[in-house]
């Protein structure tokens, strides 16, 4: 069976880059003792992808990992998800029932490290176009501003004359190639943070204004903007210095074509 | 959870910024107020090289038994995090509370290679800790000094309060009790240091003189007080089944060098291999009981949900109940999906059907290590493996699927002639021909292929081989070159990969293995100049240490290819490892005058004096061809 785990990394653990972050959940689960699936042969490795990979120094409330688990899955499985299993070898109806959702996250919150916290666990179709990570079309982000950070852009009008650009080109300086794109068609929302919207984990002293920004902009394979970009970029038009430690990242949601969460579609086990 | 200490400019500006933020699963946090003795255990070396090391977890793990005690780590920062430390002023910090070391009560620092010693410097400078003993302070950590490279502590004595000679198991405990005992009561630094210095296998280098003869090497070496003792005995673990063990280990973020479980299943070795210095300091074999280390494999996968567990030894084929512990883990781990990683194993029929069972053949390949390319060599050098050993091996390997081999050889061995360095070749070549002779052509999964590494020999204290001289880098580039170029003669040159080390690199281990304090000027000069990290190829730069060299007016060449007497007095010799000199002496007089071998410990006792102690392999029965695996175990050697 297929699950898609929510879960939060936050606090120092946000330094761990994605792929040693992915050998740290692999820790998890085995440590939880939830039965993974493991694939054959002599390194078996378990079934586990990542929704989209955060950013080193990125925090996040709201991440998604696809796990498959030798539980049986009780939905009613469509004739590929049959195949699929038996190419693995793998008997439905000879597997163990599912532990319920609250002893599952449970066990994982019990193994997980400081700062990963598992909030919420769905199971999902075995087909591939269901991959948490093809479903991705956007994502929001929480910007703490540091107090050296300039106040005039945390500025509701400067963000409401930036939005109201037709286009917003920026230079986009890769190793190969340097040009000018528009980033305008990423942005879908970009607004000063409201007060009650302060992460509670987030206790910084160099962030005792409370005070940032909130982006939704477009993630994934088929277009995706860094938000420093944005943030760069609406710098640049209020013609305000930006420093990019002055600001903090903070993903709170990853969403589908629809802009629904990743899990919208999941059933409960 | 605690916040790291550096700002976000700082984190996001190095590479891999979790190296610096603690916080590991299994990392342990304590209370200031509920404690005595701060403890910073210092890997000189990166934090993937430093986490990767078993030595500093059993001391984690002990030290922080105590209620009175809180050991933390540090590492060597990456000297893109070092030069912003520097620049800022940014005291050097322990991982776990990200406050400063100078905060500790002591700075234990693990020695583990001469080529960290300019490391050690900068940890000092970055922390606010004088470099020298001799100028610190009250306010100053204790600085402390452990493992191998503790065997001769000369090269680096003014920069060390104290050396802990021998195994964190013994002494520790009474080390600190004294330490709190003295705090409380007030007593200033030399005080203390004093009373350390008379706790058995504790040396307080600032308390010993040296003075020299006319030819430079050692006249007297004595303690400055009649109260201290003249010889520093090593600290050894009598039984290990209750010593100290990470059992649950620290997990770290970031990919460590050895990313899995590590299991020692013995401490020491029966081998006897005249340039082994782990074979002779780590006297005699002792043994961890079979249902511990059971226990151990269980409670450490569980507690740390590491992919991968390694037994740890330095000859495990030599661990009697080798066959029942690996059947136990294969069978317990499979259905947990746990992967095996073995050791130097002695390659028989029996280590390739397990390995056939836990590795896929087609990708692994099989390691020998005859270390010498003439049977009279190996001979020299008590390496007891044979050409016949060495090819049934093969052959038994190649019947079996494997066509990868791995050869490791050293240059520069006491006698070793152009005879010896060309034999390297024929052995790959016979080699070769096991496997183009026996496999049918048919059966054959691919061609044969054999990589040749060869690295140059530096003798170690404490050795047999404590007595040969070295050559210059250009003599072992000579060496490597004859090798090279025999092989190319081969028939089958082309299936046969050559690897060999940098002679520069050699040469500085040469001088700061055997170096007396003198050489202390040169390693402060070097470091001043520079050098870092010399262990690592991008960062060694041998041009700085020549510098030194002549700076200091240190000659490298009487450390390293000046002729040694035998009655000559090492900077070492003040230790008593408990394998005594004259057994050293008559090992390297059979090796360099009669090129005969020395039984191993289980075969017969040789009288190195480690029996006196009563313990471990020196108190087995011996076998006299009872033995459990049979006499073949004996002659055999470690492949």
């Amino acid at each position: 069976m297929k699950i898609r785990v929510r879960f939060e990394k936050t606090g120092p653990i946000r330094f761990v880059g994605h792929l040693d972050f992915m050998r740290t959940f692999q820790k998890i689960l085995k440590k939880s003792g939830l039965h993974a699936l493991y694939t054959a042969g002599f390194n078996p490795h378990i079934l586990l992808s990542f929704a989209d990979p955060l950013g080193v120094g990125e925090e996040s409330t709201c991440e998604y990992a696809d796990i498959e688990f030798a539980y049986r899955d009780n939905a009613a499985l469509t004739e590929q998800e049959l195949y699929r299993l038996t190419d693995l070898g793998i008997d439905n109806e000879a597997l163990p029932d599912p532990p319920a959702e609250d002893a599952f996250l449970r066990a994982l919150n019990e193994a997980a490290p400081d700062g990963v916290r598992f909030t919420s666990a769905v199971r999902v179709g075995l087909i591939k176009g269901s991959k948490a990570m093809a479903l991705v079309r956007a994502a929001s982000f929480l910007i703490p501003v540091a107090d050296s950070f300039p106040c005039e852009a945390v500025n509701p009008d400067l963000l409401e004359r930036f939005m109201l650009q037709d286009e917003i080109i920026v230079r986009k300086v890769t190793k190969k190639s340097e040009k000018d794109v528009d980033i305008r068609p990423e942005i879908r929302e970009f607004r000063c943070m409201r007060p009650d919207e302060f992460p509670p984990f987030f206790e910084d002293d160099a962030y005792a204004k409370r005070s940032g920004l909130y982006l939704t902009c477009s993630a994934g394979s088929q277009g995706n903007l860094k938000p420093q970009t944005a943030v760069e970029a609406l710098c640049a038009f209020g013609g305000i210095p930006c420093e990019r430690n002055a600001y903090r990242l903070i993903r709170t949601g990853l969403y589908d074509a629809e802009l629904r969460p990743l899990d919208a579609d999941g059933t409960k086990f | 959870m605690t916040k790291p200490v550096l700002p976000d400019r700082i984190m996001n500006a190095v590479e891999k910024p979790a190296r610096y933020i603690g916080n590991e699963p299994n990392s342990i946090i304590k209370n200031k107020k509920d404690i005595e003795i701060r403890f910073a255990m210092c890997f000189p070396d990166v934090y993937e090289i430093g986490m990767s090391h078993l030595g500093i977890q059993i001391i984690y793990e002990q030290l922080n038994r105590r209620a009175d005690t809180w050991c933390e780590r540090v590492f060597s920062p990456w000297p893109d995090m070092a030069e912003i430390l520097g620049k800022e002023q940014i005291p050097l910090f322990m991982l776990e509370s990200q406050e400063p070391v100078k905060d500790a009560d002591f700075l234990g620092i693990t020695l583990q290679y001469e080529l960290c010693y300019t490391n050690v410097l900068e940890i000092l400078d970055l922390s606010g800790i004088p470099r020298r003993a001799a100028m610190r302070s009250d306010g100053d950590p204790i600085v402390m000094g452990g493992g191998p490279c503790t065997y001769n502590p000369e090269p680096i004595a003014p920069f060390f309060d104290l050396f802990y000679i021998g195994e964190s198991e013994v002494v520790m405990d009474d080390l600190m009790d004294l330490y709190a005992e003295m705090k409380r009561a007030g007593a200033p630094r030399e005080a203390f240091l004093r009373a350390a210095a008379k706790i058995p296998g504790i040396y307080a280098p600032l308390f010993y003189d040296v003075t020299y003869r006319g030819d430079g090497t050692i006249d007297t070496f004595l303690p400055r007080y009649a109260d201290l003792p003249k010889s520093v005995s090593r600290q050894f673990c009598a039984d290990l089944t209750d010593a100290p063990y990470p059992e649950k280990p620290l997990v770290p973020y970031i990919r460590p060098t050895q990313d899995r479980v590590v299991l020692e299943i013995q401490r020491g070795c029966i081998r006897g291999c005249r340039f082994c210095q782990a074979g002779m300091i780590y006297r005699p074999l002792r043994e961890r009981p079979l249902s511990v280390l059971k226990r151990y494999a269980e409670t450490m996968l569980t507690e740390s949900g590491h992919e991968e567990i390694s037994l740890s030894s330095l000859s495990s084929s030599d661990y009697r109940c080798l066959p029942e512990l690996l059947e136990y883990l294969i069978g317990w781990l499979s259905e947990k999906h746990v992967n095996i990683s073995l050791p130097s194993l002695r390659i028989d029929n029996f280590s390739l059907d397990i390995m056939s069972r836990v590795q896929d053949i087609r990708k692994s390949s099989l390691t020998f290590a005859p270390e010498a390319g003439t049977q009279r060599l190996r001979d020299v050098i008590n390496k007891g493996l044979t050409e016949e050993d060495i090819l049934s091996g093969a052959s038994q390997a190649f019947h079996g699927g494997w066509t990868r081999v791995k050869l490791y050889f050293m240059l520069g061995l006491p006698t070793e002639t152009d005879e010896d360095r060309k034999g390297i070749a024929h052995l790959a070549q016979s080699i070769c021909e096991v496997f183009y002779d026996e496999i049918p052509k048919e059966e054959r999964q691919g061609v044969c292929d054999i990589t040749v590494s060869t690295s140059f020999f530096v003798p170690k204290p404490f050795t047999p081989f404590q007595w040969a001289s070295m050559q210059t880098p250009s003599d072992y580039i000579d060496e490597a070159h004859t090798v090279r170029d025999e092989i190319r003669r081969m028939k089958n040159q082309k299936r046969i990969h050559y690897k060999w080390h940098e002679a520069d690199g050699t040469e500085l281990e040469g001088v700061l293995a055997r170096g007396d304090r003198r050489v202390a000027d040169v390693i402060e000069r070097a470091y001043e100049l520079g050098a870092r990290f010399d262990a690592w190829t991008d960062y060694f730069r041998y041009d700085r240490w020549l510098r030194a060299f002549d700076d200091c007016a240190v000659d490298p060449g009487f450390y390293t290819t000046r002729e040694r007497s035998e009655d000559e007095i090492f900077p070492w010799d003040f230790i008593d490892i408990g394998v005594r000199k004259d057994f050293l002496l008559r090992e390297w007089r059979k090796a360099v005058r009669e090129g005969v071998t020395t039984p191993n410990c289980r075969a017969a006792c040789s009288g190195c004096g480690m029996a006196a102690h009563g313990t471990g392999v020196c108190m087995e029965p011996k076998m006299a061809g009872a033995g459990k695996r049979g006499e073949r175990h004996e002659d055999t050697g470690s492949i």
